[in-house]
């Protein structure tokens, strides 16, 4: 089928007043979760699941999506003004943005972040679907062998590329997965570590560990340390920048635009490598590599084109394959879950109304962002110096409201309360959090499929390996593991050899 | 060889999973484990447990290894505690005393040292908080929430 028919059938979905209106509102909080101090969209996005269960799944997702996407759009207006990255992936923006912003160019340089977010997910929106039909296509053939495997690629993948040590990371999936096996196990009835809970027969609430493990312990934690104030610089008098500016941006956001398209469809934290990568080619490719660091535009148009164009593309995993690729993934895919939504390659087919109505929400969010973003900017600053005591409060009130409004269950509450301390402990030893989500989404996806394909191969493990689809995804996932292990490595060695 | 712990915290984590991963292990036999043909409900908690386990292992080896780190992050465990209490509260009082009664708690126990500092102030983030989650949660979304105790 035609990719246009496809796309105008998805707009005459995702402009429905429900939609349309669920895109505004998703593209809005997203705005708010990159500006305000100390929220990131896992927390918006865990709070707010218990609502999208009511909602039709269409809607849902294009909410979530909005915030998802919105965020990244706005990280960069912290990082400019601030000098504080709004998300983790606006990091790189502080390094010439908030130089920028010093020396009165505040202006241009959050009008060129934003019109290169917005070239940049225009581009990445119409490679999405180019792209995930075939994909999905190819996805079809994948049988419970492929999918175990994918789910492997997705564990060890985030885990891989966290940043943090290898192992605790995936001990952290472990964990996750382990906490997936309570409750009730389908295939046998018997119900599984639940010591005689009643309220533990299905299993942990995901959205009360997630809650849990994300906004307990991101308040516990900024509460816990002293008051990080950031500098707010003069707003510059005016906003459109110069034509030089333009000129200087193009190519880079081109670039970025590219790199963060491929960068964003690996699982983990494709959108933080893609800005850092793009910012680093800006730099090499540069006639004057001194200006960097001191106020270049390109360091601003390149590394935020690269974050919008791979937060898009981090879709990818998920709409194909059913995969998720990060936490927030991971929670819409429950979310999609609980709606009755299968997730896999089929979804195109089966759901054809959410998947291109997202994606035609996904340009429409887009536009709105431009408009929100640019004229709205002064209110966004505004909005930026407000202080963590009013916002904490207020999160931890929706939460408790969120995490009990599931299925009517105090004992939910308690274990948000458990998972956030036990969380916080796990900060402290610096264990990433987001594999312990995944590893508890996608646990049972693993065991079903690691039992099937047990069951086809009739007890034989290798049939993992000689499956040429499985195979590849499997060496796939030892070649990203190695990207990351021998670097390592090889700074032991010379330790260990200076001794 | 020198056993000297230099990054604390890896050696932390790794003890906490290989005591999580032990005790999972030891709880996955009490079910039928099967066999690779014929998984049991026990098999895959089990397998999964004593990964980690070994990677818990693995992670106390990295911490000898590993050059010294910096101690890290720390933060005060107090307003985690109060967290904690203010959730413990809001639990509790959902179900017996309604939706404003527990946001009530919950901000006394989170916010306390504010309330010591700026009691008007908490009580007023509390009037705005009660009054815009009631209306939100209960009269837009439908929520099943008793708001009030009577």
């Amino acid at each position: 089928m035609d990719v246009f028919e496809h796309l105008r059938y998805g707009f005459s979905v995702a402009f429905t007043g429900q939609n349309f209106f669920y895109c505004m509102v998703g593209a809005v909080l997203g705005t708010l979760v990159g500006v305000l101090p100390g929220m990131n969209p896992i927390i918006v996005i865990s709070v707010l699941l218990p609502l999208t269960f009511k909602m039709p799944a269409a809607a849902a997702l294009i909410m979530l999506a909005g915030i998802y996407y919105g965020s990244h759009h706005s990280g960069s207006t912290c990082a400019i003004m601030l000098n504080m990255p709004g998300e983790p992936s606006s990091l790189v923006i502080c390094l010439d943005g908030h130089p920028m912003a010093r020396k009165g160019r505040a202006g241009p340089a959050l009008a060129i972040a934003a019109l290169s977010s917005f070239f940049a997910g225009c581009v990445s929106i119409v490679l999405i679907a180019l792209f995930s039909p075939p994909i999905a296509e190819a996805a079809l053939q994948f049988q419970a062998p492929e999918y175990t495997s994918v789910v492997l690629l997705a564990l060890v993948g985030a885990s891989a590329l966290s940043g943090k040590s290898l192992i605790s990371t995936l001990c952290m999936a472990a964990l996750g997965l382990l906490i997936g096996t309570v409750g009730t196990d389908i295939n046998s009835g018997v119900m599984r570590f639940t010591f005689g809970a009643p309220q533990l027969s299905e299993g942990f609430d995901f959205v009360a560990i997630a809650v849990g493990l994300f906004a307990v312990t991101e308040i516990a934690y900024r509460l816990g340390r002293p008051e990080q104030a950031g500098t707010v610089t003069a707003m510059a008098r005016d906003l459109m920048p110069r034509r030089e500016d333009l000129k200087m941006s193009w190519k880079p956001t081109i670039r970025g635009t590219l790199i963060g398209a491929a960068l964003g469809v690996l699982p983990g934290t494709g959108p933080l490598i893609a800005s850092f990568a793009a910012y680093g080619v800006e730099r090499k490719l540069a006639k004057d590599p001194s200006r960097f660091g001191q106020g270049a535009i390109e360091g601003v148009a390149a590394p935020e084109a690269a974050d919008n164009a791979a937060a898009f593309t981090h879709f990818i995993p998920m709409l194909t394959l059913g995969i998720p690729a990060g936490a927030t993934f991971a929670l819409m895919l429950g979310a999609m879950m609980i709606q009755g939504v299968q997730p896999g390659p089929q979804i195109m087919t089966q759901h054809p109304d959410l998947f291109w109505g997202l994606i035609a929400s996904m340009w429409i969010g887009n536009l709105m962002l431009l408009v929100l973003n640019l004229p709205l900017v002064g209110i966004w600053i505004k909005l930026l110096q407000t202080p963590y005591r009013y916002l904490y409060p207020t999160i931890l009130v929706f939460s408790c409201i969120g995490i009990y409004s599931v299925r009517n269950e105090p004992f939910d509450i308690l274990i948000a309360a458990v998972t956030g301390l036990v969380g916080f402990v796990l900060r402290k030893w610096d264990c990433a959090p987001a594999p312990l989500i995944l590893g508890l989404i996608l646990g049972p996806i693993m065991e079903e499929n690691l039992r099937r394909s047990l069951l086809l191969s009739r007890g034989d493990p290798t049939s993992f390996v000689t499956r040429p689809i499985s195979l590849s995804i499997l060496l796939f996932t030892v070649a990203l593991v190695g990207l990351l292990i021998v670097p390592a490595m090889k700074r032991r060695r010379r330790l260990v050899a200076g001794h | 060889m020198q056993m000297r712990i230099n990054d604390r915290r890896e050696f932390s984590s790794g003890l906490f999973f290989i005591f999580i991963g032990a005790a999972a292990a030891v709880l996955a036999t009490r079910y039928q484990i099967g066999t690779a043909l014929q998984m049991g409900p026990g098999f895959f908690p089990l397998g999964i447990a004593l990964i980690m386990v070994a990677l818990g292992a693995g992670s106390i080896v990295q911490s000898m290894l590993a050059k010294p780190a910096q101690p890290g992050e720390s933060a005060s465990i107090v307003p985690l505690m109060l967290i904690f209490a203010g959730m413990l509260a809001f639990g509790f009082l959902i179900e017996r005393a309604g939706l404003v009664v527990a946001i009530g708690a919950l901000l006394f126990f989170a916010c306390l040292p504010r309330v010591l500092e700026k009691p008007l102030e908490v009580l007023g983030i509390y009037i705005v908080l009660a009054t815009v989650a009631s209306f939100l949660f209960v009269y837009i979304f439908g929520l099943p929430i008793t708001v009030l105790p009577w």
